[in-house]
């Protein structure tokens, strides 16, 4: 089922394209990473799903949902923070909780469980105004979970945090994924959505420039390690392999090729036919950090 | 979602609030003073009689002027303002309220703000009248039609200034600006505006004292409210032989006052609306 669905979404502020004709869909289940830079309109598609801002074109349906009246229904299903947490400083964590309970309709049990869910049970009765940051992200995450919903949205959950607060996070919604509720994170931390997600979406400039499976991102565009007895013909044979985006020498003699696919066979036979043989041939372990690295990059050079 | 659960939250954040209490107090100080030197000159000045129900009511509901609607306005702007300030009406909405929902929150606090400082200006107000009352010799009822009337005109010039406030505090969404706004408006703005808009239409003139300010403010006389004390002032103006005044009606201004209320309430609906929260 169809959880997300936007077509050709559009913001635009006075002076600014915030997002720019965005299409993309998320399916029941994905833990869905909306990676893209600082300013590349994260907030802005968030916001327009949750009816806090207004698209200026394009539509969206959440759970198949279009329509004022109709999206309200279905966002009882949603659970979500936009941007940093909001609360009400001089109310405790609890009663915070209570005031989101209550528009959700749900009872007591509900914040217990939530607060133990983010331990933040200890703190509960403090005043919001007096927790540290990390304490404010799990009380935004314990508020988004607060009424089980199906879909959970998640605007940057790790801002902020140290190394120990992020993997608490990252638990926690791991295993949120795993109970099968869909989650739809933005981040700029690409590290993590290549630990959390099942699926992303590259934005930039308000444009999204990719979007795939994590596993599909990162095999494809393999880069491959080659090693030979003569770098120099090695280098110039991979450099003129049809297959290869670029390839280049490195001080070790190493030749390292990028490839437009992902088969390492092909390209072994080509240069075996030029009469090549490599000593060692093996792909460079690449985070989504590289992936992503290259694609907004490619996203500069095209734009300028 | 019903009205009750609106309310409930409404109530959570308006009693926890610190500011609101604070705000009560100044009210209360101030409202306290006017009650007490009533009280105490009734005590040592023998030509004053003693500050006594059913008589002291006038005095009770008239004599804080346009201080409870004015302190009313000010926790409105204050609650109000601070949703947007701490984005926190971004989240209710997210939590699942509608933006209507949300609004109709705010609506419920003005007149439950209204109600609730009015109840406390009449309690303090008992409190100093008891003393002088004797109980036991009551002839009529402990409170008549026309402190009824009067009593709910002052309501009404509170909800009033509230639904000003609201509205300014939704269109501004700040407090500090939204503050400052209502009492440049009230003090100086709209008799500023009235007079700026006489030069060019003549005919605003003959009704600029029905701007929302002047009529939230005034309507809050005793004398509008009392035929008692409309003969009394008759009389006295006799006396000196001056022209007798003329009082204005109070259906005429009631019916402005709602018109002007629905009218604030409505437009700071249609500004919030408009709005990306
Ligand atoms: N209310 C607004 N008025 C005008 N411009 C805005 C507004 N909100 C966002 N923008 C602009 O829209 C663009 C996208 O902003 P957005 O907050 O969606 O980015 P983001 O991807 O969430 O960034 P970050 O990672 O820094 O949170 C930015 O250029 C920003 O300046
Ligand atoms: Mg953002």
């Amino acid at each position: 089922m169809t959880i997300i669905e936007t077509r050709d979404l559009t913001k635009r502020y006075r002076r600014q394209l915030a997002v720019d004709r965005i299409s993309f869909t998320v399916e029941a289940g994905q833990v869905f990473g909306f990676l893209g830079p600082n300013g590349s309109g994260k907030t802005t598609t968030i916001g327009m799903l949750l009816g806090i801002t207004t698209p200026t074109a394009g539509e969206f349906r959440l759970f198949g949902e279009k329509g004022r009246g109709s999206l309200h229904r279905v966002r009882r299903r949603v659970g979500a923070t936009l941007e940093q947490p909001n609360f009400y400083p001089y109310l405790s964590g609890y009663d915070n909780l209570r005031i989101a309970a209550n528009v959700k309709g749900v009872g007591a049990a509900r914040i217990d469980e939530s607060l133990e869910v983010v331990r933040l049970t200890g703190r509960a009765r403090d005043r919001y105004r007096t927790y540290s940051l990390g304490m404010k992200q799990r009380l935004a995450l314990a508020a988004t979970i607060l009424g089980d919903p199906d879909l959970i949205i998640l605007d940057e959950p790790a801002n902020g945090l140290d190394p120990e607060g992020m993997r608490e996070i990252r638990e926690i919604i791991v295993e949120l994924g795993q109970r099968g509720k869909t989650i739809f994170l933005s981040s700029h931390l690409l590290h993590e959505v290549e630990r959390m997600c099942t699926h992303v979406a590259v934005i930039r400039k308000g444009k999204i420039i990719r979007q795939a499976s994590v596993h599909d991102m990162l095999a494809a565009n393999v880069v491959a390690e080659l090693r030979g007895p003569d770098p120099v013909a090695l280098g110039r044979a991979a450099g003129e392999y049809p297959g290869a985006v670029g390839a280049c020498r490195e001080d070790d003699g190493a030749v390292v090729v990028r490839l437009d696919d992902s088969d390492l066979g092909a390209l072994n036979r080509y240069l075996a036919g030029r009469g090549i043989y490599v000593s060692h041939l093996g792909v460079r372990r690449r985070s989504l950090e590289d992936a992503f690295m290259e694609i907004t990059t490619a996203g500069e050079e095209v734009a300028a | 979602m019903t009205a009750l659960t609106l309310a409930r939250n409404e109530w959570i954040k308006t009693t926890r609030r610190p500011a609101l209490w604070v705000t009560l107090l100044c009210l209360l100080a101030i409202v306290g003073i006017v009650f007490f030197q009533r009280y105490s000159s009734g005590l040592s000045n023998d030509d004053v009689t003693p500050l006594r129900l059913p008589d002291g009511w006038a005095f009770i509901l008239g004599e804080p002027g346009p201080m409870p609607a004015i302190f009313g306005a000010i926790v409105v702007i204050l609650l109000v303002a601070s949703e947007f300030s701490w984005r926190t009406a971004r989240q209710n909405v997210i939590d699942g309220l509608s933006r209507e929902q949300f609004y109709a929150g705010k609506v419920l606090l003005v007149p439950g703000m209204s109600l609730a400082l009015l109840g406390l200006v009449v309690a303090l107000g008992v409190a100093f009248a008891l003393p002088g009352t004797g109980l036991s010799d009551l002839t009529g009822p402990l409170v008549g039609l026309d402190d009824l009337a009067f009593a709910g005109a002052v309501l009404l010039s509170m909800v009033g200034m509230g639904a000003m406030a609201l509205f300014i505090a939704s269109v501004v969404r700040s407090s500090g600006p939204a503050m400052a706004l209502f009492f440049f408006y009230i003090a100086f703005g709209e008799q500023l505006l009235a007079a700026l808009a006489a030069r060019f239409i003549p005919a605003v003139a003959a009704v600029a004292h029905y701007a929302p300010g002047q009529v939230f403010m005034n309507m809050a006389e005793a004398r509008i409210y009392y035929p008692s004390l409309q003969e009394a002032a008759v009389a006295r103006a006799l006396e000196r032989g001056a022209a007798a005044p003329v009082f204005p009606s109070a259906t005429v201004l009631v019916g402005v006052a709602l018109g002007w209320t629905a009218f604030f309430l409505l437009a700071g609906f249609l500004a919030f609306r408009r709005r990306d929260l």
